[in-house]
């Protein structure tokens, strides 16, 4: 079985949510091949997760960025405890120096930086991919372990359904006028789930699905560096002890998938449909200017 | 096995009319929530908000996945269920009683009975033709 693979290299964070809208909505309608896409980030971006409200930013501590990187954004962020003027501002000033996207998938709160990210869509029905949700995380998951294991990375999925409780600091999601929920921690790499990539107990892979008329999209993000979420969460660098070149690791994943899913993965480029599509999505929802945060 | 006074869609919506007034309850079945599993979000619309048929009227997240919430018919919201917002676990022991999501005021009543009966639905789950 024939796949398309689109490889966008490294995109802003509306266009990179509203391109991955596009092969989804297009997708429901038969216009688009079952699809693998890998991207990255450029500049970086915090994602929210289709629930997530996005209070002022005072009340949502983002992690500490990577010094001396892209994830580096030229200001300070003040260290310690609690809330104080100084630290609010420089919360203040890093939220109005980063883009924020709302995902279509749920989930928590990504800082996109130094990260692969794949998107599939597809249909679940009639397809290789199984109906039931956690049958189908389960062979797209191994898919992603056989690629990272092709890489030299023993991960696994965390499989304990127990372990869904919230570790870390004190972030967490404090309602939302969107919608109710039970409380979370805001960011998904603060979080544990029995559906979670992970190598010596930390998360390697935060993973998200949307469903919608027999279509699925799944969300993954493997992190090359780990460093914002330190006692959760780890990256692809940090176990192999060296700076993995972004191509090597797409290439190992995209193996991963071809072999997992017996699938053929054609490179191929996105239709003209999904350019206007996203091009219409940036300038319509995704832009922050316009969008409903 | 599922009420037979009751509607159904392909997604797993449910629909029970009450046919003086053509106002329509609406939530999802035993089935969604089944495969839902652990529910943590629930996005509802308006009063007076205006639907179509097969269109979504919300959406409902589970720990990895959100789903979209569909109209069975075209109309106007006249009534939300607040209250199943802040119990979300209630949908796990009573979606057809309690956790009703929405009343809509149908403009065409014949939509209703275009949906599957109890049977047809219950033969729907059993060959696997559901779209959520």
């Amino acid at each position: 079985m024939k796949w398309r693979l689109i490889q966008s290299g490294h995109l802003d964070g509306y266009t990179n949510m509203a391109i991955d809208e596009a092969m989804f909505a297009l997708s429901a309608a038969n216009y688009v091949p079952a699809t693998l896409r890998l991207y990255g980030w450029s500049p970086p971006a915090i994602s929210i997760g289709y629930f997530q409200n996005y209070l002022s930013p005072p009340l949502i501590p983002l992690p500490p960025l990577l010094k001396g990187g892209r994830g580096d954004l030229g200001f300070p962020l003040i260290k310690g405890e609690g809330r104080t003027k100084e630290r609010d501002k420089s919360l203040k000033l890093r939220h109005d120096r980063i883009d924020i996207v709302r995902r279509l998938t749920g989930g928590g709160a990504i800082l996109h930086d130094r990260e692969l990210t794949f998107c599939l869509v597809t249909a679940f029905r009639g397809s290789i991919i199984p109906d039931d949700i956690f049958d189908s995380y389960n062979l797209i998951s191994g898919a992603v372990i056989k690629g990272l294991q092709i890489l030299g990375i023993e991960a696994q999925i965390r499989g304990d359904e127990t372990a869904l409780s919230h570790v870390g600091s004190s972030l967490s999601n404090r309602g939302s006028d969107r919608a109710v929920s039970k409380q979370r921690e805001f960011f998904c790499f603060a979080r544990q789930s029995g559906y979670d990539i992970i190598f010596d107990g930390k998360k390697l892979v935060g993973s998200a699905q949307r469903r919608k008329d027999g279509i699925l999209l799944h969300h993954g993000s493997i992190l090359l560096d780990g460093e914002q979420n330190p006692e959760t969460s780890i990256g692809v660098n940090s176990i192999l002890g060296k700076q993995v070149d972004f191509k090597e690791i797409s290439k190992n994943i995209v193996e991963g998938f071809c072999r997992t899913l017996s699938i053929d993965l054609i490179p191929g480029e996105l239709t003209e449909e999904e350019l206007e599509l996203s091009r219409q999505l940036v300038m319509t929802k995704y832009n922050k200017r316009t969008m409903d945060l | 096995m599922y009420p037979t006074d009751l509607k159904y869609t392909v997604t797993h919506e449910w629909a029970g009319i009450e046919e003086k007034t053509g106002i329509v309850t609406v939530g999802i079945g035993e089935y969604a929530v089944k495969q839902l599993s652990d529910i943590v979000f629930l996005e509802l619309p308006a009063v007076g908000d205006k639907l179509k048929k097969g269109e979504p009227f919300g959406a409902i997240e589970s720990v990895k996945a959100v789903f979209d919430l569909n109209s069975p018919v075209t109309g106007e919201v006249v009534e939300v269920n607040q209250a199943l917002s802040d119990n979300l676990d209630l949908l796990q022991t009573d979606p057809y009683g309690q956790c009703w999501m929405v009343r809509i005021k149908a403009e065409n009543q014949e939509e209703i009975q275009a949906l599957m009966n109890a049977g047809d639905y219950e033969d729907f789950i059993k060959k696997g033709q559901g779209k959520h």
